[in-house]
């Protein structure tokens, strides 16, 4: 008798993962059931601490989950069947890869007698998914389970974060584990220690300080790793300290206040003209968490300052530094750790009433040419009767509470989100980044709403995107989960569409996603039609005017409401860069190519030429 | 210079040794956790990201439970950089270090089948000898021999085999060990 009191009953393998993942708090999970997961949703089934999230297709877990991770902070997890839902799984892999969220991916397997015999949907996910996972798993006994799902959820959310994949298979998830402790207390992986902090780094960071205050033109550019290490405030404090201006990639929305005087906005391709010409004239760039990919660079011979700025970059992970740009001073940090250092280090330098050698007129150059930059009037309708993005952009700007998420798609509507949204908070601007998945915004946006059903989550789409994962409003439907959808309607794919009218003569090869019949334009599908086919509300506007209302609509909405723009067609986002031409190249508003030194004033390089430039009062803006 | 055995006035040993540093040939060495799939993690990071591979071999240590490769790559010094950071962002990558030739020693190890007649025999043995290699085995007039050195070495020693009658001949990629501790 006592010997059966003292006995445990044996857990199976899917009650160690629900334990693993409820002892760490990750509960709600986005998925999509199949032969070899049934175990596991047969687990969770009836379990009211466990909110499963049904989607309509395995990409759109992954991406749901991506949402979930970058809005919350937290880790995201996912799981689908073998075969073809794993396969699914891949693309949300690899953007979560890209932007580096933090992705707990688990999909079942066949029985692990029959792996590798090609049994009914099985695949090989190890092999598919190692280029696109920060690390994955294959599970052959149950014994090792718990251990895999710790050091996966460890290796997924320490360092520089990403998406961690486990295949599952059916009858590990159903055996008994025999372990007195079928899950680890402790994990050790001695292939994998990050390196967060070092001494070394506080010495660099000493170096860094000093190239900065002797700097001429110093830029801060602030990339997606400021968000990711929650630096915001650390961020800011540095930019106030020093009193130098920061440029941020698109991952980098909301780290520092759109208002703030020094914050320029977004450099590269699509990139503000006033960010790209700081670049272009800085004498030292200090790189926080950025990857310098080509979006941002463009020539890279050119970068930054003409090619003859001096390069700071903090970044975690070591292997992306100098991998794009040749790098002065390397520091391999966290960036919040390494921020928390810089300004202590000012700190220091103030307390001893040294002062700190910062260029005053450099910063009050900047403030002025922010000041002087305003957007140019907004036309509302364009030659063909369509809505431009801009007054879209624009009246949703007005009527959103700074908290409010904003996620979008991948396209033209994009960029205009970029440049004419304000973003005052971090983790406020969701967006597939690196990889540039259409079809990740409206996943991505559930999982954001799931992460905070407070905030107000706006996706903002093209006609083009919004198709590749449309069937999740039926996922919103069923779940009663909130979005505000706004649609911009023009008919094409209107990026490739720019790029062909640019550089390809006009040749509108495979763009057009509707046509003219009797002299007028007809698109596919009416999407407000289409959601009502899933039971739910939804505008359609045309006047311009109207805009307004349709969005305070759709905020007091309960449940989630489509504002389906008719949109000019021939809209461009512009400026731009021209594809591989330097930051200091661009095609203007009128789609003319210009550089950008016809708009502002190239700075002086010498004391006395600055002498004289200070002499004069002239506008940064010419 | 560290890398013996061929004598080191031979003028085809330091073209060779110019060609390599021309081109640009590094030695890596990646000490790894022994699990299955690892060889593919490496292979598939190499393939992944464009890295040349010229050799690569792989082999237990005293360590239990940890393999090692060495890898001969091509490249300049920044995309030799790289792959020594991303290979160690591999989970089960324990330590990476690059050989370099004044601080390391390579070898290269093969065996060659070839016909051992009454014609060849002499010449044969004189390259045995030569090579310091050692007999495998002999029957039915083919011998089996196994070389080992320098890269330049069994190059050239391969370039004196061209005057007899090889069977089956194969190489190892290079193996190496950084001098000191």
């Amino acid at each position: 008798m006592k010997d059966q009191k003292k006995k445990k009953p044996l857990l199976t393998g899917t009650a160690i993962i629900k334990k693993v993942l409820k002892e760490s708090g990750n509960t709600t999970l986005f998925g999509y059931p199949g032969g070899a997961i049934m175990p596991f949703f047969d687990e969770i089934f009836g379990d009211n601490k466990i909110r499963q999230i049904l989607m309509r297709h395995e990409q759109s877990a992954g991406h749901a989950a991506e949402g979930y991770a970058t809005a919350s902070g937290k880790l995201g997890v996912c799981m689908t069947t073998s075969g073809p839902g794993a396969t699914n799984l891949i693309t949300a892999l690899a953007n979560a890869f890209y932007d580096s969220a933090p992705i707990l991916a688990f999909s079942g397997q066949v029985n692990t007698s029959l792996i590798g015999n090609d049994a009914f949907q099985e695949a090989d996910l190890i092999g598919a998914t190692m280029a696109v996972t920060k690390h994955n798993y294959l599970v052959k006994d149950v014994r090792d389970l718990g251990r895999i799902f710790k050091e996966a959820m460890h290796i997924a959310s320490t360092g520089r974060p990403g998406p961690v994949f486990i295949d599952l298979p059916k009858d590990i998830q159903l055996a008994e584990c025999s372990l007195k402790e079928p899950i680890p207390e402790k994990i050790n992986l001695v292939g994998y220690k990050p390196n967060v902090y070092s001494k070394a780094a506080g010495r660099q960071i000493t170096h860094a300080l000093k190239m900065v205050m002797n700097a001429r033109y110093p830029v801060i550019l602030a990339g997606g790793g400021v968000s990711i290490s929650n630096a915001y405030q650390q961020l800011t404090e540095l930019a106030n300290l020093l009193k130098i201006p920061v440029v941020s990639t698109i991952k980098a929305k909301g780290v520092i206040d759109d208002y703030h005087p020094y914050a320029l906005g977004a450099i590269g391709m699509h990139g503000r003209q006033r960010s790209n010409f700081a670049v272009s004239e800085a004498d030292v760039l200090l790189a926080i968490g950025c990857r310098f990919s080509d979006r941002i660079t463009g020539d890279l011979d050119k970068f930054p300052g003409q090619g003859n700025a001096k390069v700071i970059h903090i970044d975690v992970d070591a292997a992306e530094i100098g991998k794009n740009v040749p790098v002065d001073l390397p520091i391999v940090a966290d960036a919040k750790l390494a921020l928390i250092e810089m300004n202590r280090q000012i700190r220091a330098l103030k307390g001893k009433k040294k002062e700190l050698k910062t260029n005053s007129w450099w910063y009050r150059w900047i403030k002025e040419m922010k000041e002087n930059d305003q957007i140019p009037n907004i036309v509302e309708k364009g030659p063909e009767g369509g809505i431009y993005p801009e007054k879209v952009m624009y009246e949703l700007d007005r009527i959103m509470n700074p908290r409010d998420i904003i996620v979008t798609e991948v396209g033209q509507h994009q960029m205009y989100a970029a440049h004419y949204l304000k973003f005052r908070h971090p983790r406020t601007f969701i967006t597939s980044g690196g990889l540039g998945t259409m079809g990740f915004g409206f996943p991505a946006a559930i999982g954001a709403k799931v992460a905070k059903p407070r905030s107000e989550v706006w996706l903002i789409a093209g006609d083009g995107s919004i198709q590749m994962n449309s069937h999740e409003m039926a996922t919103v439907k069923q779940h009663n989960i909130k979005v505000n959808m706004i649609i911009l309607n023009n008919g094409y794919l209107g990026m490739v569409r720019q790029w062909q009218e640019l550089f390809n003569e006009k040749r509108y090869a495979g763009t057009g996603l509707g046509f003219v019949r009797n002299g007028k334009q007809e698109y596919w599908p009416d999407f407000v039609k289409l959601g009502e086919a899933y039971g739910l509300k939804g505008r359609k506007v045309t006047d311009p005017r109207k805009l307004g209302k349709a969005l305070q609509e759709a905020k007091a909405s309960k449940e989630t409401f489509i504002i389906e723009v008719a949109t000019e067609k021939g809209s461009n986002v512009l400026p731009m860069l021209p594809p591989g031409g330097a930051l200091s190249s661009l095609y203007n508003r009128e789609g003319e190519q210009k550089s950008i030194y016809d708009y502002y004033r190239r700075l002086p390089r010498t004391d006395s030429e600055l002498k004289e430039f200070k002499s004069v009062r002239v506008n940064p803006i010419k | 210079m560290v890398e013996g055995l061929v004598h080191p006035s031979c003028s085809v040993f330091k073209t060779a040794m110019e060609k390599t540093e021309k081109e640009k040939r590094h030695i890596i060495a990646i000490e790894v956790e022994d699990i299955p799939g690892v060889l593919s993690r490496i292979s598939t990071l190499f393939s992944r990201r464009g890295y040349n591979i010229d050799s690569l071999t792989v082999g237990n240590t005293h360590k239990p439970g940890v393999s090692r490769f060495t890898i001969v790559v091509r490249g300049d010094d920044t995309v030799l950089e790289q792959i020594r950071k991303q290979s160690q962002k591999l989970v089960h990558v324990l330590t990476t270090e690059y050989l370099k030739r004044d601080n390391a020693i390579t070898r290269e190890f093969a065996i060659v089948k070839l016909v051992y007649d009454k014609k060849t025999a002499i010449g044969i043995n004189e390259l045995v000898d030569l090579y310091g290699a050692r007999m495998l085995s002999s029957t039915d007039e083919v011998l089996m021999v196994e070389f080992s050195g320098t890269e330049e070495k069994i190059n050239l020693v391969f370039e004196d085999l061209k005057a007899f009658e090889v069977l089956e001949s194969l190489r190892t990629g290079k193996i190496g060990m950084r001098v000191g501790r």
